[in-house]
C-alpha cells in the first residue's frame, strides 16, 4: 500500500461509523464504497460497526414502546414553567413580557410615595409661571433636574416604603421593583418637564425646543441617578441635600464667571475649576451615561440588600 | 406514542426549516410548540438521558429540566447546527449537572466500567450469529460511560462525529479515538471466541 492509499484508508476507516449509522452525505458515502471494494480491513471494521449499530438499536427499542414518560415530563415541565412565569423573571413572548412589565408597573404605582405625583407637577407649574413672568427662560431648565432628583430620592427604603418588609419577601426581585418605580417616576418627570418646556414656546418663539431640552436632560438623568444611589446609602434627606447643592453650585458658578467682582479677585486656577465644573454639567453625552451608570449601581445595591435580607430571615 | 417507524421517519425527513420554526415558536412562548418538540424528539432525548443516568426517574427529571431550559433559552438556538444536536447537548449538561448534586445517588452508569452481565445466556446456548450479538452486547456493557455515550450518539441518535464531539465537550480526535478503542475492544472479544464480525455482514 503506498502512502496515498494509506492516507485514504485512514480517512475512510474513520468515516465507517457514520457510514454504518447512515449519517454520511452521498459524496462521502460513495468514497467509502469505492474504498471498501479493495480493503478487507475496512470491510471487517464496517461489519463490526453494523453489529454495534444493530445492538444499540435493539437495546433502545424497549424504550420506544413508551411508558407515558412524555406526558408526565411535559405536564411537570409546564407546571414549573407556569409557576415560574408568575415570578415574572421568566422569558416568554414579547407580548407576555410586556404584559408582565405592565402589571409590575401597575402594582408599583400605588406603592410610590403619593406626594411625589402632585408635588412634582406643582413645583414645575410654579417654575413655569416664574419663568414666564420673569422672562428668565432658562429657569425652568434649572428647576426640572431638581424636581426629578427629589422624586427619585424618595423611591425606596424603609422611610419611603412602609411596606418594605413585605416588598422584600415577595418573589419579584427588588431590582425589578425598583426598576419599575424608576421608570414610572422618571418618565412622569420627563413628561412634565418636556410639557412645560414646549409650553414655553408660544410665549417666546425665539426659543429652540431641542436646545432647551438638551440643557436639562443630561443633568436630570445624572442628578436622578446620584440621588437614588445616595438615598440608598445615606437616606432620602441627605441625598436630596447633596444633589441639590451640587446643582446649585453649578448655577452659582455660572453667575460667578460672569460677575465682574468675582473675576476681579479670582485666581486663574479658580477660574479653571469653575469652568471645568460648568462644562461637566453642560455635557449631555457624559451626563446621560453617567446617570444610567449610577442607576445601575443603585439597582445592584438593592439586589444585595434583598440578598442580605433573605439571609437574615 | 412513538413507534420505531415514526422515529425513523422523523430522522429521515429532517427539515431544518421546520426545526428553527419550532424553536422560534417556543421562544415566542407558544406552549403547543413545546408539545410538538416532545413528540418529535422526546423519545431520543429520553433514551439519551436514560443512558446517561441509568435510572428512569432521574432520566425524567433530566428531561424535565432540559425542557425548561429549552423554554427559557430557545432564543439562544441560532439554527447553525441541527436542533437534535443542540437538544442532546442540553440533556447531556443537565444530566451531568443533576448527577453532580450530592443528594443524588451516583448510579452505576457513571462508574467508569460496567460489570459484565452474567445473567444473560452463555455463548454455548446460542447459534453463531446470536453468539456474535451476545458478545457485542457484553462488550458494549463493558465499555466505560464515555465510550458508550459516543456510540449512542453516533448509532442511535444518528449524529456526526463532529456533533458528538460538541455534545461531549471534547475534541473531534477524542471522539475518534473512543470509537477506535471500542472497535478494538469488541474485535478482540470476538477474536478470542474465534469469531469474526465480517461473517454476518
Amino acid at each position: 500500500m503506498n502512502t496515498n492509499m494509506n492516507l485514504q484508508h485512514q480517512q475512510v476507516n474513520e468515516l465507517l461509523p457514520e457510514y454504518a449509522a447512515g449519517s454520511l452525505g452521498s459524496e462521502q458515502r460513495h468514497q467509502v464504497e469505492l474504498h471498501l471494494r479493495e480493503c478487507t480491513e475496512c470491510r471487517e471494521d464496517l461489519a463490526l460497526w453494523h453489529l454495534v449499530s444493530t445492538e444499540i438499536q435493539a437495546q433502545n427499542r424497549p424504550l420506544q414502546v413508551s411508558t407515558g414518560f412524555a406526558e408526565r415530563v411535559l405536564s411537570r415541565s409546564q407546571n414549573q414553567i407556569h409557576s415560574s412565569m408568575s415570578l415574572s423573571h421568566q422569558p416568554g413572548s414579547l407580548w407576555q413580557r410586556l404584559n408582565r412589565a405592565w402589571l409590575l408597573l401597575q402594582s408599583q404605582a400605588p406603592l410610590v410615595r403619593r406626594e411625589i405625583w402632585p408635588a412634582s407637577a406643582a413645583v414645575l407649574l410654579i417654575g413655569f409661571a416664574v419663568t414666564i413672568l420673569s422672562g428668565q427662560w432658562r429657569f425652568l431648565g434649572a428647576l426640572a433636574p431638581l424636581v426629578a432628583a427629589g422624586a427619585i430620592a424618595a423611591l425606596y427604603g424603609t422611610e419611603n416604603d412602609p411596606a418594605l418588609e413585605l416588598t422584600l419577601s415577595t418573589p419579584t426581585s427588588q431590582r425589578q421593583i425598583l426598576m419599575a418605580r424608576i421608570v414610572l417616576v422618571f418618565t412622569y418627570n420627563l413628561f412634565l418637564a418636556a410639557l412645560a418646556n414646549f409650553a414655553l414656546i408660544p410665549f417666546n418663539p425665539g426659543l429652540v425646543p431641542g436646545a432647551l431640552v438638551l440643557e436639562w436632560l443630561g443633568p436630570m438623568a445624572f442628578l436622578s441617578g446620584a440621588a437614588l444611589l445616595l438615598s440608598l446609602w445615606v437616606g432620602t434627606g441627605s441625598a436630596v441635600t447633596i444633589t441639590y447643592l451640587a446643582w446649585l453650585a453649578q448655577l452659582v458658578a455660572q453667575n460667578a464667571l460672569h460677575n465682574p467682582i468675582v473675576s476681579g479677585i479670582a485666581t486663574p486656577v479658580l477660574f479653571q475649576v469653575l469652568a471645568g465644573y460648568l462644562s461637566f454639567w453642560a455635557n449631555p453625552l457624559l451626563l446621560l451615561p453617567l446617570g444610567l451608570l449610577l442607576l445601575a449601581a443603585a439597582l445592584w445595591k438593592v439586589g444585595r440588600y434583598q440578598a442580605n435580607y433573605s439571609i437574615s430571615l | 406514542m412513538f413507534t420505531a417507524t415514526e422515529i425513523l421517519k422523523q430522522r429521515m425527513n429532517y427539515q431544518p426549516d421546520s426545526d428553527s420554526g419550532l424553536v422560534r415558536r417556543i421562544a415566542a412562548g407558544e406552549e403547543m410548540a413545546l408539545n410538538e418538540l416532545v413528540t418529535l424528539y422526546g423519545q431520543r432525548l429520553y433514551s439519551y438521558a436514560l443512558r446517561l443516568t441509568g435510572e428512569p426517574t432521574i432520566a425524567e427529571d433530566v428531561l424535565q429540566e432540559s425542557l425548561i431550559a429549552v423554554w427559557q433559552g430557545a432564543n439562544r438556538y441560532r439554527g447553525e447546527g441541527r436542533l437534535v444536536a443542540w437538544l442532546l447537548g442540553i440533556v447531556h449538561n443537565k444530566a451531568f449537572g443533576l448527577l453532580r448534586q450530592p443528594s443524588r445517588h451516583q448510579v452505576d452508569s457513571l462508574n467508569s466500567e460496567h460489570e459484565i452481565a452474567t445473567s444473560a445466556p452463555g455463548p454455548d446456548d446460542l447459534i453463531e450469529s446470536d453468539e456474535r450479538a451476545h458478545l457485542v452486547q457484553v462488550g458494549l456493557e463493558s465499555l466505560s460511560m464515555e465510550h458508550r455515550l459516543v456510540l449512542e450518539l453516533v448509532f442511535y441518535q444518528g449524529l456526526t462525529l463532529k456533533e458528538a464531539a460538541e455534545i461531549c465537550g471534547c475534541p473531534l480526535g477524542t471522539v475518534k479515538s473512543r470509537l477506535n478503542y471500542a472497535k478494538n475492544r469488541l474485535k478482540g472479544l470476538l477474536h478470542r471466541q474465534g469469531l469474526d464480525a465480517e461473517d454476518v455482514a
